[in-house]
């Protein structure tokens, strides 16, 4: 009261007032400001409704809603949607925004989908459980979407493609691109990954976890486990087919060759075991690891491995320049050299440790060579198919002084092959199918090595060697299972083909509605009187509905008010 | 205290100051008494050394001699005794032309036999754009990296510098030490002379010795003429005289391209033709047919001039190694005898001399010259019978009667016109049973003779005439104008004598081709007298090719006796046998097989092999290589092939051996002058030839330790060190390398009929699909089953529908998948296209690899036979049969031939390769989806899995 002592009445009456308004607006702005964050509200002034979310989409995500999306426990599942930054860095930046509002509006649909926004420069370790390395990077612009124990980390630009016929014009795919990762996270409860064991391979048995092969892989098993596979295994020839729920076949160090029935394969419908990998590869993203010791010669196997890419030596590989003496001091281990091709599929997985000065080793033990089985390129066509290439990929290498011995008379490994030269000891064989119609790319890979302990205990529990880190991200990259959104939602259209769709240029994005300039809107068809170019449906000049509303609000109604009460105040105080 | 430190300070500042400036005068005088060192930045000038006589002292320097100017300079000599590149050479400057223009230095060495030869390589001749001095290899140590070496030696022969002049000591012993220090001594010096004109127009001749490079490392001692003292200079220049005659020669291996070409002229290589050799040098090894053999010997041929070099009348080559390719030599047919007498025998020295004489028809020295006169009265006193000449060799032993031999060789004294020709005896071969030497029993007298000197000569009179004598048409034909050079440059006619013209033309004897054509230039204004007939032939004639313009032509009389060539063979040193590895040429797109349309080159081998097409972008990255187009893309110009250094010049055995350089070889038509023109006038089809090509052989080694590899160009006649890495083609066979990969990859509006027979356990039938175009141009498909087949949608409607000439894909496609409405995909019929998707699916399936030839006997079985396809294209008078045979669980064999319309094949098979039984699988697939009228993807090869 001491700031209305001595004042008049009224000044006291409108110092009161103004104390309150603020108080009051203090409050509201508080409110309002925790409402819409909690609640995620927010007003789309665009005037084409980007931020809306299509029945298409919804559709395509119904299946988030159906009684049996539950796990073991009967319990709904849930699909979390992180960004990795905080959500006023998200609204800011125009590439995560519309992505950001998507999963948001998804999220009002589908109440198991969650939404959260982290920001991973302040509190990285809340994403630790998505790195397949302990130096994988995730970055403020990616998005991860997971469920269960898998996920897929996108970067936000993933959400944009660049249109052919139109080039620099940016796309939004994000609703085709968000429904497939949620596809793919979601599309096996418990994908597996099988040991094949018909062949005298090195597996891991649940059934037998102390026996002395089982101790072996015990390593990989429980990598295996850490990354969200369960561990099954499998004797391929006593099945029709490769399980559908397989996310990663392992055939470590068969001993004996794979069979086929010499009486039925005159048969265009008999399938040998080789060819249930042919169609596990090719069917969808198949995903294969291989140990092949160098010592044992299967031809079947062998062939099998030659059309994908690989051509086996049975000569002993040494590095003597590049070996060091294993920690139980009976062997020498190869130390392998990181390539350092940042574009390269193999610097995908681990750059992060190419690039350490200090980088730690990955090591082979007893091993023979891999190499390329293509001749003069590191890329064919499959046989018949005109947008599926395989494709070799060095993966880890010697250096350039490795030698190749073959057995001598005595079946010692002592007589040289070649000279000196750059070997592979892992390699992968990547497949790709291109997809013209969605422009997306299926993938499956084997990866391949000629060690045969490569996955053994010794090695991969040994943590002074990087080995365990490696592996860890081979796994989690080449075991993708993807499901694919339908391509209603894919193509060069913004939000939805299925109602006419929306072409939209990067400049178009900046100007963001509010800007007095050209806006075209264009069907996904094309122009039947002019097939190069897509269907215009309309051009729009000036400002958005929504926007001239606010700008007459903000810029007219209120000056006007003031202006008019203003104006009476001093009319009635003059005349009083 | 203030006070006193204030003062403190100023004295200590006084102190300082006149230290330093006592420290400073004191280094002043010092540095002005004391000079500085060598190797002082600032080295103090010396007193020139006083002159002696022939001395001279130009701008601050004294020289050995006079400067003078490098173009004065007319011959330089340098023999070489260092252990790296011992020899002798020289540097020859050719007569100034009429116009006075100094001409550049031509390069002569001698061989090993000490005889002068002249580097004068065939491209000098070959391409006419060829600039001797482009020959001079240019030192690359400097930073210019384009000055040649030669220039740097001039340099030194121009101006030569000294330093210090050393006085050599009077006593010999003394002296000689002195010398070999200076390495100047007469076992260990390199000399060089030179040949100059001085400033009065005299020509005058120095020496200059050089020895060591000098004891501080930079520069070398030397001595001129016969002065008696040694001179010292820091000139490195020196150690350019010390160099062998190969590092003075570029080392050019293929030529670069023309501007004119773009850089084009490398993709478009003809007759590319590479060879695997093997040299054998067994002495249990027999010299084989065909082969190129390394002899020791000589060749003997017969002169007609009276001269002291040949007092008995024979010119000999001198005993030397030399390649004799009887493969080339048996195409002449005119070394019968000589390949006859070498097959078979055994590597190294021969027991008995192999001894050859060969006849050659075109002689000129047996031309009758009848001048005015009708007619010439020919005596031959015949005074020896030196060889008779058997079907495998000359019989020389004296004693040996010539009995019912027809081939004498004989030695004579010729009269003509009763004047003897000649003191030097003439030599001749006869044939005794030619009916003209029945006259006067000549030849009755010569069977009764025996091999030695006749007791009485045995005479032989005829008058020649031209009715009587063995007359033949000779012809110089133009076949080619190449290019017209006139006064405004480029032109299209031959308007006036300033032209210059290149044209290529051949003999013609008797109406028939004479030996390869030959390019020539020709600079009307310059023509000489003799050849103006072929001036006047020439004047208004246009570029062009296929002319055959004879420009002269003139009729030789041949006397009875002939002109011969003897070989004489002491050694076989060794034998190499070549195996045709691949060819191939370039093919424009209007002359390919639309078979193997998709390739820019032809496959030019012979036999079965002949049945692949090449794989294009093989061919095409050799050639490119070659050319001197960088495989990387970075670089589109054809700037050559060059080595990093030579090595040696002149392509004799000795140094082919050296250099190991009978593994491979290659020959190639490098085109020069592209032209592009068209069929027809739309211009939718650009072909291109050029008017002119140079033609290479390179003789190339294995790859070395180093991972070099050495070789020679014959243009160049130079033998080359280069990186082997882009050499590795030549180390792989033609099918596991050359050889296309896809099965079939052609026009599918090529095609004819396409027949297919599967023989599967559980699938079975033979279908024939018959292409054609229907009225708007857009192709059907007809179907018609043969043989026993397997149940399906196709026998089904046919059967249904009572067809006898079987059904279109279209009307199939349309009745199932239609619902009998109109189907498309774009802009064509559902069943054509998806019958074209089989298609491609063959099309992109490549062979997976070789299989070994055990594998290939044992697949090759009836019963293991899955798959049958017979392919009839439109142009070709036959077709391609496909059998595929199952080897295993992954591979599926691929037999391969050339069937006539009879069913007879026309064609030995080939059958190296096979291909995936993924891939196997996936083209039967696709035929059993159109035999169902089913919709498929070929990018999917499992669809039913998915």
């Amino acid at each position: 009261m001491s700031l209305v002592k001595g004042k008049s009445k009224r000044t006291a009456v409108f110092t009161v007032i103004s104390v309150i308004i603020i108080l009051t607006v203090l409050v509201l702005n508080f409110i309002l400001d925790t409402t819409l964050r909690a609640g995620a509200y927010y007003a789309d002034m665009t005037p084409e409704g980007f931020y809306t979310l299509t029945d298409a989409m919804i559709e395509e995500c119904s299946f988030l809603a159906d009684d049996d999306f539950v796990d073991e426990a009967g319990n709904k599942r849930e699909v979390k949607i992180t960004f990795c930054n905080d959500p006023d860095y998200l609204i800011a930046n125009i590439e995560t925004r519309y992505v950001y509002f998507m999963a948001l509006d998804l999220a009002k649909v589908y109440p198991n989908v969650k939404v959260e926004a982290v920001n991973v420069t302040m509190n990285p370790t809340a994403v630790s459980e998505y790195k397949a390395t302990s130096l994988t990077k995730i970055s403020p612009s990616d998005v991860i979407v997971s469920e269960g124990g898998r996920y897929r980390i996108v970067n936000a630009q993933r959400f944009w493609i660049e249109g052919n016929a139109y080039e620099g014009d940016l796309f939004f795919n994000g609703e085709y691109r968000l429904a497939t990762l949620i596809k793919s996270v979601t599309v096996m409860d418990k994908p597996k990954a099988y040991f094949v064991t018909d062949h005298g391979e090195t597996y891991y048995d649940k059934n037998n976890p102390e026996s002395e092969m089982s101790i072996k892989m015990s390593e990989l098993y429980d990598l295996l486990v850490g990354r969200g596979l369960s561990v099954e295994t499998l004797e391929l020839s006593e099945v029709e087919r490769v399980p559908d729920d397989c996310a990663l076949l392992i055939i470590n160090n068969p001993t004996k060759d794979f069979s086929f029935d010499p009486d039925r394969i005159d048969e265009l419908s008999y399938v040998s075991d080789t060819e249930k990998l042919d169609i596990y590869l090719t069917m969808k993203q198949g995903a294969i690891m291989i140990a092949k010791d160098y010592e044992v010669t299967l031809p079947v196997f062998e062939g099998f491995l030659f059309e994908w890419g690989f051509d086996f030596s049975d000569s002993k590989l040494k590095d003597e320049e590049n070996e060091i003496i294993s920690s139980s001091g009976k062997e020498n281990l190869i130390i392998a050299e990181y390539s350092k091709d940042t574009d390269g599929y193999a610097y995908a997985i681990y750059g992060e440790y190419a690039d350490l000065s200090t980088a730690p080793v990955t090591v082979f033990g007893d091993t023979g060579a891999v190499s390329c089985s293509f001749r003069d390129s590191k890329s064919v066509n499959e046989p018949g198919a005109e947008n599926v290439t395989r494709n070799y990929v060095p993966f880890l290498t010697t250096s350039v002084h490795s030698k190749l011995y073959k057995k001598d008379e005595y079946g010692e490994y002592n007589s040289l092959m070649g000279d000196e030269a750059v070997r592979d000891l892992a390699a992968l064989s990547i497949r790709n199918r291109s997809d013209n119609t969605t422009n997306e790319s299926y993938q499956s890979y084997i990866f391949c090595t000629a060690s045969k302990d490569f996955f053994e205990r010794d090695i991969l529990a040994n943590l002074s060697y990087a080995n365990y880190d490696i592996v860890s991200g081979v796994i989690n990259n080449i075991s993708r299972f993807d499901d694919y959104a339908d391509t209603v939602l894919g193509g060069n259209t913004f939000n939805s083909a299925s109602y006419g769709g929306k072409r939209v240029t990067a400049t178009h994005i900046l100007a963001d509605g509010l800007l007095d300039s050209d806006y075209k809107i264009y069907s996904n068809q094309y122009d039947p009187e002019n097939p190069k170019n897509l269907l215009l449906l309309k051009t729009l000049t000036g400002l958005s509905t929504v926007a001239k509303v606010i700008f007459t609000v903000i810029i007219a109604i209120v000056p006007t008010a003031v202006l008019i009460i203003g104006a009476v105040v001093h009319v009635k105080r003059r005349y009083r | 205290m203030k006070y006193v430190a204030k003062k403190n300070t100023k004295i200590r500042i006084l102190i300082i100051s006149s230290v330093v400036f006592s420290v400073l005068l004191a280094l002043a005088i010092v540095l002005h008494f004391v000079p500085f060192g060598e190797g002082s930045e600032n080295p103090v000038e010396k007193e020139p050394p006083t002159l002696m006589d022939g001395e001279a002292y130009e701008k601050g320097q004294a020289l050995a001699y006079p400067s003078l100017s490098a173009s004065n300079i007319t011959l330089i000599s340098i023999k070489n005794n260092n252990e790296k590149s011992p020899g002798t050479f020289h540097f020859i400057r050719p007569e100034s032309d009429e116009e006075g223009k100094i001409k550049n230095f031509e390069i002569a060495y001698e061989d090993k036999n000490g005889n002068l030869k002249y580097y004068y390589p065939e491209i000098c001749e070959e391409d006419y754009s060829f600039n001797y001095e482009n020959l001079y290899a240019v030192e690359m140590g400097d930073s210019f990296k384009r000055i040649p070496k030669l220039t740097y030696l001039c340099s030194v022969l121009e101006y030569p510098y000294f330093d210090e002049r050393i006085e050599l000591s009077s006593d010999p012993l003394e002296r000689e030490r002195e010398l070999n220090m200076f390495s100047l001594s007469k076992e260990k010096a390199q000399y060089l002379s030179f040949v100059y004109t001085d400033k009065d127009g005299n020509e005058k001749t120095r020496k200059i010795t050089i020895g060591d490079a000098s004891l501080s490392g930079k520069g070398y001692y030397f001595m001129i003429d016969d002065r008696d003292y040694v001179y010292s200079t820091s000139s490195d220049y020196y150690s350019f005289a010390l160099l062998g005659v190969a590092s003075y020669v570029r080392p050019y291996i293929v030529a670069a391209g023309i501007s004119d070409d773009n850089g084009f002229g490398p993709y478009l290589t003809k007759n590319y033709y590479q060879w695997l050799g093997q040299m054998h040098k067994g002495k249990e090894e027999t010299v084989e047919a065909g082969s190129r053999v390394i002899v020791y010997g000589d060749i003997i041929t017969p002169t007609f001039n009276d001269t002291k070099n040949a007092p008995d009348g024979y010119i000999r080559d001198g005993l030397s190694s030399f390649e004799l390719d009887l493969s080339a030599l048996s195409e002449s047919g005119s070394y019968d005898r000589l390949i006859k007498a070498l097959v078979g025998q055994k590597v190294g020295e021969c027991e008995e001399s192999i001894v050859a004489t060969l006849t050659s028809l075109y002689a000129s020295s047996k031309v009758i010259d009848f001048g005015e006169k009708t007619s010439l009265s020919y005596k031959y006193v015949i005074t020896e019978i030196e060889a008779v000449i058997a079907d495998e060799r000359d019989v020389t032993e004296a004693g040996t009667p010539v009995g019912e031999n027809n081939l004498v060789k004989v030695k004579y004294e010729l009269y003509i016109d009763g004047v003897l020709i000649s003191k030097t005896p003439y030599h001749a071969v006869i044939d005794l049973s030619d009916n003209a030497f029945l006259k006067d029993g000549f030849a009755d007298k010569i069977r009764a003779s025996s091999v030695g000197k006749l007791s009485e000569s045995i005479e032989f009179t005829v008058d020649y005439t031209k009715e009587n004598t063995t007359g033949r048409t000779v012809k110089y034909v133009i076949e080619e104008i190449i290019s017209i050079y006139g006064q405004n440059g480029k032109t299209q006619k031959i308007i006036d004598d300033t032209s210059i013209v290149s044209y290529r033309y051949y003999f013609e004897i008797d109406g028939k081709k004479s030996g390869e054509s030959i390019t020539a230039s020709l600079d009307l204004k310059n023509i000489e007298q003799k050849d103006s007939d072929v001036k006047a032939r020439l004047l208004g004639l246009e570029v062009g090719r296929n002319l055959k313009i004879a420009v002269r032509e003139n009729t030789g009389y041949y006397e009875y006796f002939n002109d011969f060539v003897t070989y004489e063979i002491s050694k076989i040193e060794y034998f190499v046998t070549e195996e045709l590895v691949s060819a191939f040429s370039f093919v424009n797109s209007a002359d390919r097989d639309p078979y193997y349309g998709e390739s820019l080159y032809e496959n030019l081998l012979e036999g079965k092999y002949s049945l692949y097409g090449l794989a294009s972008g093989v061919c095409e990255s050799v050639v490119k290589i070659l050319g001197g187009i960088s495989l990387d893309g970075q670089s589109s110009d054809a700037a050559g092939l060059s080595g990093t250094e030579t090595v040696a010049i002149g392509l004799t055995p000795e140094i082919m051996n050296e250099y190991d350089l009978y593994h491979h070889r290659i020959t190639f038509e490098l085109p020069r002058q592209i032209y592009e023109y068209y069929l027809d006038e739309t211009k939718e089809s650009e072909q291109y030839d050029s008017y002119f090509s140079l033609k290479f052989t390179l003789y190339i080694s294995d790859e070395k330790p180093d991972g070099t590899r050495y070789i020679a160009s014959d243009l160049y006649d130079v033998v080359t060190k280069v990186d082997g890495k882009n050499f590795v083609f030549l180390d792989y066979d033609f099918v596991s390398f050359w050889a296309r990969r896809y099965m079939i990859l052609m026009d599918y509006t090529e095609i004819d009929s396409l027949s297919i027979e599967f023989s599967m356990k559980d699938l079975v039938g033979g279908y024939n699909f018959d292409l054609d175009d229907n009225d708007e141009g857009k192709s059907i498909v007809m179907v018609t089953p043969f043989g026993e087949c397997d149940d399906n949608r196709l026998n089904q409607y046919i059967k249904e529908n009572n067809y006898k000439n079987g059904v279109s894909l279209t009307e199939l496609y349309n009745h199932y998948v239609g619902g009998g409405k109109p189907t498309y995909i774009d802009d064509d019929t559902m069943g054509t296209t998806y019958f074209r998707e089989a298609l491609l699916g063959i099309f992109y399936t490549q062979y997976q690899d070789v299989m070994s030839k055990e594998d290939r006997e044992t697949a090759i079985n009836e019963s293991n036979l899955l798959f049958k396809m017979t392919l009839d294209t439109k142009s070709a008078a036959y077709d391609y049969v496909y059998e595929f045979y199952r080897a295993d669980d992954r591979r599926v064999l691929v037999r391969l031939y050339k069937q006539g319309i009879n069913g007879e094949m026309l064609s030995e098979a080939v059958d190296d390769f096979y291909i995936s039984t993924f891939g196997f699988k996936k083209i039967v697939r696709s035929f059993t989806y159109v035999l169902n009228a089913e919709e498929f993807e070929r990018d999917i090869p499992y669809p039913n899995e998915r």
